[in-house]
């Protein structure tokens, strides 16, 4: 009976905690819903009263950081990784997070900065790269895209996103036959690829 | 470990101004040359510092008793970009300054056939120039509203010192797949006390950019054509786009241009630009006109 009397205390004591356990989870299950319907804005809200609560919370800054951008909200996006960076300065995903506000408020500069840092100690991570291209074709440095796209084609050759860039650059150089060749190959990993249809079908 | 880097790009441009004058009663040519060294830090807070030198060389005779104008100006700006969740876009807001001292050399005194003695009239100048802008993440519009305030002095004549007060708006957009520019720019320009030119207190002018972009391996190799076009009256104009003040000039009345600019690999710049300008000088109700060639080159770390 002795025992049955402690595991009643022992229930009483953790139901706030059991409770809050829950509700916390379901803000997060409501943040993901929404998010998954497009409701950014309603995701974030949903979260921002946790990440007042708890703004060590390396996760929870992520989470707000990236619907803040999914949301338009780049300055608020930019803090929000900002800070997750603050909380855990080796996060590669706080550092590839704020690249996406960056590239946003096209602050190429920035975010090229930010792409450079990762690719230190991550010399092949395909965000970064991906991040960057975008960066060096937001500045028009089309030099620099044509040599970064084909030194990723080596290393990942099924990806089309790559040849993407990769024609671009060779477009903007005037090397309109190389192009060609680089949109034949986009299509031969994504058939319906607007820009390469396009391109092709204007020769 | 990752950190926002704190990195300064500078950029340098050397440009050069060739200026030949017809039917003008008092000049003959101009030539100024300079040099502006900007620093971009990353993407957001901009600073140009500048020199130009510019010399008008006076015909023979002239009923100016003028012999040249020497200008020194040095040019001083400083931009920094705003990002607001609630504009679709960039905001600028950009600070310009310009000061100038300009050396007038006038015949004074002498018998015809004799060269006569010189005497050095300088003039000053003071330009301050706020400037703010918005450009849409898309850059397919653009907004701008300038004010300059000018402030020239005679200190060696007997001329009242006058003010040049300039509202400029601009607006540019984009038409087809963003391979031509177009950008409008009204110039509403009132002189305070204007002890210089007869009669003109106020002027007005409107000028129209049209920059094509061309597609790669195209004629000469250029990146970019266009023409230009200012009809109206402009006196003491201070353009925001040259950064270029128009403190030596009489007033322009109008205007047309070509250019075309060369972009060799991804740093690397050339612009070369024609214009014909025509003046008229109010004193001396003579009607001019000129023709100039500009050339630039701007290279960026």
């Amino acid at each position: 009976m002795k025992f049955l009397k402690y595991r009643w205390i022992a229930f009483i004591v953790s139901t706030p905690f059991i409770f809050g356990s829950y509700a916390s989870a379901d803000i997060w299950t409501d943040s993901y819903r929404l998010e998954s319907i497009g409701q950014y804005q309603q995701a974030r809200e949903i979260l921002n009263p946790y990440g007042k609560e708890n703004p060590d919370d390396e996760f929870a800054m992520l989470r707000l950081g990236w619907l803040s951008y999914l949301g338009g909200s780049y300055n608020q996006s930019i803090k929000q990784y900002q800070k997750a960076l603050s909380l855990n300065p080796q996060s590669l995903d706080a550092a590839l997070g704020l690249m996406l506000p960056l590239l946003a408020q096209q602050r190429w500069k920035e975010a090229e900065k930010y792409g450079q840092q990762i690719l230190s100690v991550a010399p092949w991570n395909y965000y970064a790269h991906l991040r960057l291209m975008i960066s060096e074709e937001g500045q028009r440095n089309w030099h620099a895209l044509l040599q970064h796209a084909q030194q990723l084609h080596q290393r990942f050759p099924g990806d089309a996103t790559v040849l993407v860039y990769l024609a671009r650059a060779q477009r903007w150089q005037g090397h309109q036959d190389a192009a060609r060749i680089t949109y034949r190959q986009v299509l031969q990993r994504y058939p319906a690829h607007i820009e390469a249809l396009q391109f092709l079908a204007g020769d | 470990m990752f950190a926002e880097a704190d990195i300064w790009s500078p950029k340098i441009l050397l440009q050069n101004n060739f200026n030949q004058y017809s039917d003008s009663m008092v000049r003959d040519s101009a030539y100024s040359a300079g040099s502006i060294f900007s620093f971009d830090k990353l993407d957001r807070t901009h600073f140009s510092v500048g020199y130009q030198y510019t010399t008008v060389k006076a015909l023979n005779a002239n009923p100016d008793d003028l012999d040249s104008i020497k200008e020194h100006r040095f040019y001083l700006s400083g931009s920094h970009k705003l990002f607001f969740d609630t504009l679709p876009g960039v905001t600028t807001i950009r600070l310009d300054g310009y000061s100038a001292q300009s050396k007038h050399s006038v015949f004074v005194a002498g018998t015809p056939g004799i060269r006569r003695p010189i005497t050095t009239l300088t003039d000053q100048l003071l330009v301050i120039n706020p400037i703010i802008s918005f450009r849409n993440f898309s850059k397919t519009r653009f907004y701008e509203l300038g004010y300059a305030l000018s402030s020239y002095e005679y200190p060696d004549r007997a001329l009242a010192d006058s003010k040049v007060h300039q509202l400029s708006p601009a607006f540019g957009f984009a038409l087809g797949q963003q391979s031509d520019w177009i950008q409008l720019r009204a110039y509403f320009i009132e002189l305070d006390n204007n002890t210089v030119t007869t009669g003109l207190q106020d002027s007005k002018a409107l000028e129209l950019k049209w920059t094509h972009w061309l597609q790669p391996d195209s004629l000469l190799g250029l990146n970019n054509i266009g023409f230009q076009v200012i009809s109206g009256e402009r006196l003491f104009a201070v353009d925001p786009d040259a950064a270029e003040v128009y403190s030596l000039a009489n007033i322009q009345t109008q205007m047309a241009a070509v250019f075309g600019q060369w972009q060799i690999g991804d740093q690397t710049q050339i612009l070369a630009h024609f214009s014909w300008q025509e003046f008229k000088n109010p004193t001396l109700d003579n009607r001019y006109n000129s023709s100039s060639f500009y050339i630039n080159f701007s290279h960026q770390w």
